[in-house]
């Protein structure tokens, strides 16, 4: 509702609730598989089971906000006060049987009574806003705006709970000056932009970090009966306070020549107060907390350029964006995380953490009795193993002599997007890119023969005795020992990648043939998804796959289509 | 009027929401008060033993134990690959779990007064089990890491960068704590709950003072067990059923880690089975084991006439057919047969019998050393991914094996210890030692007896890494059987039952499972948790790390 006591003056104050309750069923069948002789080999799964789930979503909103905005002559002043209250809450039971007689009968009851089985859970949390914003114009020159917003939440503790979030930002629209006026043909419209802003976030997996609580979840057997345990699984951090960003921006939008836009950005941004879970010595036997530890900046810019013409037959248009961003871990308290992707002071975020490869071993590389001469590697070790490099220098390759050895923070992502049209026929292309990304892949793409699997053309290229080529892609197969399966940069391949991720051809045939059958618009199409990709990673993989992962999942896929479109 | 109701509105919402950001969790009580009454206490003390479930792929951690060892072995990696470096994950899970249950019976044991109207008896039995969990935890960490940090109540963050402690002053604790755990356990041993009774408590510390070389303290308490022989403690007469589902609640068993088939429940039947009874045979017996086993005669197989190179199988201990699934025999309903050339076996499941493509000489899931785990697999258990069988923390027979060798070892050679090993021969069907051996010949004897009955439940790597011969067995190539024949002669078999093919004429044959290796002047330790030591800097690395 809203409400209009003058003027300029104006409030609103909206309700916004809403109540959701999804029911999931969900039946597994067993799956039985035979062998050529009718003999029964598998049942996959044991049994089958049914769960029946049904939750209760909350959550309301109300906000009320009063906005100011008059002119006095050239000046244009606006402001707004409001505030919003947020909550939402969730609550949820879930029933679950096995061993239906009947398959095709999946309710409930159907299922065996012997291991039925209920659950039941709920949360929630509220977020209460005050917010603020002031606006001033000038002759639509000057442009200038402040905002405040004053925020608590009931994921923190009554000491930490509120944050105070204040941004600014400044336009001058240098087009509109005189001096400007004799170049306006060519600089038609010109925008400079400074902005500075923090903002807050709240978001951090759990609803109730700061309390802590003991868990129901842990279990044991008795007699064969499930007996219910609890126990303290998490430390928690009463002193958990919001995540805050700062970002300054500067940047300009221009329109050249009537068909040329460019926008351009610059940013710097530092987020303060990351909450990170940090290792805390697993001699505690508790999971850490999360800590409002973490400094990280990203200093980045974005780069958009387009030209389009459509004041001819042959209408087309090119955009063209670059852009690439910085990523630095400036401080989380001195913890070294071990991972493979690890976040470490003075690198990425996500970084791979991983030995320092340098090629493969050859005989010169052992004693006469077969002893090798340097630092001591990993398990037994040959001829065309690959060897570490002993960063440490301590004769002996272990963990410290890791280091951060590439990022998968993708850099200089780029598109470009082609749009022409001549006479019905219309062509579209969208390609899409990465300039500068590390992919590393693990399990089954790197390790022939592993868990009894097979091994990929690609990894024929090997060292062998009868062709000891010390640049071969792989190391000697060595199954089930250590050396060669080591995470190093031998295993890290560019992922960088340009992918045509759509192409469109498509004939709009002309209104007149068309009237007399009662028709508005017929058109024909062919597209096509991701034709091509251009790549130097491992052969046959999605350069896009995450980082450290065996890229055992429903890849992306090629498609065609042809399509006739039909409007009366 | 729409103006006074506007600014009725606001005031309200106003007033109302500030408090509602006073949120606490609704499902779970305040670490503050708890545990308050006897069924929280219950739930704690469940809570303490949770942890023990943690298991490795398909195994809980005790039946995984054993492919560390030089008589078993993983397909997908070899036992130093597995703990030999600090970033390995076993070393993070036994560390984590262990401390795990370690923190859970401190913050039990420091907490007891703020329980309310719980019985006296059942408050002191609570005490006692979570002193007995609390032991047993560090007796694992000792054993695999020597020193290690003894954290005996809950630690707050600022207390937890604590330093290692001396591996005998850990063990003065964990004897201690066993014997103030045994006083008020229950005498029932009740192996199919999760009641610890006094035996357990007993047992674990005649295994703790043996690894530990405290010979008398080994004697004592493994005495007080056998003083219950009949009453807690039994041999069973059906050795194949201890380690199975009939086997839950044999006497025989004095502690067992619990599963059951609907809720915890593991899968090593999936990684145990053939290819043709489903399963992987990732985790098998090698060679080494095998030709361990004694003839019928009670001699080993190199000095045995009854052995027979062709017939490997015939006339050997009772319990190699028993623990092991050897080619040949009957094996959840198919016949098992390993040698390559066997393309066609018989299917027993259907009646008549047909022959059906071998898989065990085909399929990349066919056992590498050609033997596959009788033990912890069960033909009664209705599927290979679930299993209810409890794996085996200490039972009857290894506490007569830990006072045979605590007495052999403290020079009292006298008529208990030929009692007590006679007794687990007797029931094996093996003739019994006969008096008048020599303190080596005993040592010998133990050793090996302890290698065939306790095989396959995660004792043996404890065992060859405190007799310090790990570097021997666990160096170089493992090997499966010869994949088309079998060995020409018997291996010679040393003092410890170790068998050595380099006499084996047609030795070159035998399959190569994985090449091993153990660095004498590092792996009779395990590394401290990468993480842990970059976590805590008052750690210090075991040497050759």
């Amino acid at each position: 509702m809203s409400y209009k006591p003058f003027d300029f003056l104006t409030g609103k104050l909206s309700y916004a609730p809403s109540y959701s309750q999804p029911n999931v069923t969900s039946f597994v069948k067993v799956i039985k598989t035979y062998d050529v002789n009718g003999g029964l080999r598998f049942t996959l799964p044991a049994v089958n089971t049914m769960d029946q789930s049904t939750a209760i979503d909350k959550s309301n909103q109300l906000e009320g906000t009063l906005t100011f905005l008059k002119n006095y002559s050239k000046h244009q002043i606006g402001a707004l006060a409001g505030y919003q209250y947020l909550s939402s809450s969730n609550s949820g039971f879930s029933a679950f049987r096995d061993g239906f007689l009947f398959e095709d009968y999946p309710i409930l009851s159907g299922g065996s009574s012997s291991n039925m089985k209920n659950n039941g859970y709920a949360s929630e949390w509220t977020l209460l806003s005050y917010f603020g914003r002031v606006n001033y114009s000038f002759d639509q020159k000057y442009l200038f705006e402040a905002n405040l917003r004053h925020d608590g939440s009931s994921r923190f503790a009554k000491e930490n709970r509120w944050g105070t979030f204040p941004s600014f930002s400044a336009g001058w629209r240098i087009s509109q000056e005189k001096f400007m006026a004799d170049i306006k043909e060519a600089v038609n419209e010109l925008k400079l932009r400074i902005s500075w802003g923090r903002l807050g976030n709240q978001e951090i997996g759990s609803n109730y970090p700061f309390a802590p609580t003991v868990s129901l979840s842990p279990k044991y057997i008795s007699n064969d009966l499930i007996q219910n345990g609890a126990a303290i699984l998490n430390m928690a951090n009463t002193d958990i306070s919001w995540e805050t960003t700062e970002m300054s921006d500067i940047g300009f939008d221009a329109k050249l020549f009537r068909h040329i836009n460019l926008v351009f950005d610059y940013y710097y941004k530092k987020t303060h107060g990351i909450l990170l879970e940090l290792s805390i010595p697993k001699t505690m036997g508790v999971f850490a907390p999360f800590q409002n530890a973490g400094i990280v900046e990203n200093k980045g810019w974005d780069l958009q350029i387009g030209y389009n013409d459509v004041d001819h037959p042959f209408k087309y248009g090119i955009n063209f964006t670059l852009s690439d961003v910085k990523n630095k871990v400036l401080d989380i308290k001195g913890i070294q995380q071990t991972g493979t992707l690890v976040a470490r002071e003075g690198h990425p975020l996500n970084s791979l953490y991983l030995f320092k490869s340098s090629g493969l071993l050859s005989t010169n590389d052992f004693n006469q009795d077969g002893t090798y001469k340097y630092a001591k590697q990993f398990g037994k070790i040959a001829p065309g193993d690959i060897r570490y490099a002993d960063i440490k220098e301590d004769g002996i390759i272990n963990g410290d002599d890791r280091e951060v050895l590439g990022s998968t923070i993708p850099r200089f992502t780029y598109s470009l997007s082609l749009n022409t049209e001549y006479r019905g026929f219309d062509f579209s292309a969208f390609l899409q890119g990465v300039g500068k990304r590390d992919g590393y892949l693990v399990g089954n793409a790197i390790q022939p023969f592993l868990f009894s699997g097979t091994a990929y053309e690609y990894q024929k290229n090997r060292w062998t005795k009868d062709n000891p080529d010390p640049n071969s892609v792989f190391p000697r197969l060595a199954f089930g020992e250590t050396n060669n399966t080591q995470l190093s940069d031998f295993w890290m391949k560019s992922a960088a990648y340009l992918r045509i991720k759509n192409i469109q051809l498509g004939y709009t045939t002309p209104h007149k043939l068309l009237k007399s059958i009662g028709v508005s618009e017929l058109r024909f199409f062919v597209s096509g998804e991701n034709l091509f990709s251009f790549d130097k990673f491992w052969k046959g993989w999605d350069p896009e796959i995450d980082a450290v992962s065996n890229g055992a999942y429903y890849p992306q896929v090629k498609t065609f289509n042809f399509g006739i479109n039909l409007k009366f | 009027m729409k103006k006074i109701y506007f600014s009725l509105l606001i005031i309200a919402c106003f007033y109302s929401c500030s408090k509602d950001l006073e949120k606490y969790p609704l499902d779970a009580p305040s670490t503050a008060t708890f545990p308050k009454t006897e069924s929280e206490m219950k739930a704690a003390l469940i809570g303490c033993f949770a942890p023990l479930n943690f298991r490795f792929q398909e195994n809980p951690y005790i039946i995984w134990m054993d492919m560390y060892s030089d008589i078993a072995a993983n397909r997908d990696n070899t036992p130093n690959s597995l703990w030999g470096m600090p970033t390995a994950g076993n070393v993070n899970n036994f560390w984590n779990s262990f401390y795990t249950v370690i923190s859970r019976c401190n913050f039990l044991l420091d907490n007891f007064g703020r329980i309310e109207g719980a019985s006296q008896k059942t408050v002191l039995e609570t005490e006692a089990t979570a002193r007995f969990l609390r032991a047993y935890s560090y007796s694992v960490l000792t054993q695999l890491f020597g020193d290690v940090p003894l954290v005996t109540k809950t630690l707050s963050l600022s207390e937890a960068y604590v330093s290692r402690d001396s591996k005998s002053k850990v063990v003065d604790f964990i004897l201690e704590e066993l014997d103030k755990a045994a006083e008020n356990l229950p005498d029932n041993n009740q192996p199919n709950t999760m009641v610890v009774a006094k035996v357990a408590a007993w047992g674990l510390a005649s295994r703790v003072a043996l690894y530990n070389e405290r010979w008398s303290k080994a004697i004592e308490a493994a005495n007080k067990v056998i003083s219950t022989e009949g009453k807690q403690v039994l041999l069973n007469n059906n050795y194949e059923a201890i380690t199975q589902r009939a086997g839950k609640t044999s006497k025989e068993v004095i502690w067992a880690i619990q599963f059951n088939y609907n809720d915890i429940f593991h899968e090593t039947p999936l990684s145990f089975r053939s290819r043709m009874a489903g399963g992987f045979s990732n985790r098998i017996p090698v060679q080494a084991l095998i030709d361990s086993y004694e003839c019928i005669d009670g001699l080993p197989i190199d000095k045995s006439p009854l052995y027979n190179p062709q017939k490997p199988f015939e006339n050997r201990d009772p319990r190699l057919g028993k623990s092991i699934a050897l080619p040949g025999s009957i094996y959840y309903g198919y016949q098992f047969e390993t040698n390559k050339d066997s393309l066609q076996c018989w299917n027993y499941n259907v009646n008549p019998p047909i022959r059906v493509p071998n898989l065990d000489a085909t399929h990349n899931f066919a056992s590498f050393s050609g033997y596959c785990w009788r033990k912890y697999a069960d033909p009664t258990e209705q599927h290979a991914s679930r299993s209810d069988i409890n794996p085996i923390v200490i039972r009857y027979a290894e506490i007569l094996l830990n006072y045979a060798e605590a007495k052999i070892e403290s020079d009292q050679l006298d008529n208990e210890i030929y009692n007590a090993i006679n007794k687990i021969r007797l029931r094996a069907g093996i003739p019994i030692i006969s008096a008048g051996k020599t303190k080596q010949q005993l040592r010998s004897i133990v050793r090996k007896e302890r290698k065939i009955e306790l095989a396959g439940e995660g004792l043996r790597y404890f065992d060859i890494i405190r007799w310090k011969i790990a570097e021997k067995l666990l160096e170089g190539p493992c090997y499966g059987r010869i994949p088309r024949g079998y060995l020409s002669s018997a291996p010679s078999i040393d003092e410890n039952g170790t068998p050595d093919y380099s006499l084996v004429s047609n030795n070159s044959q035998m399959r190569i499972i994985q090449t091993r290796t153990f660095v004498a002047g590092a792996n009779y330790l395990w590394p401290i948790p990468d993480i842990e030591m970059q976590t805590n800097k008052n750690l210090k690395q075991n040497p050759g790390y």
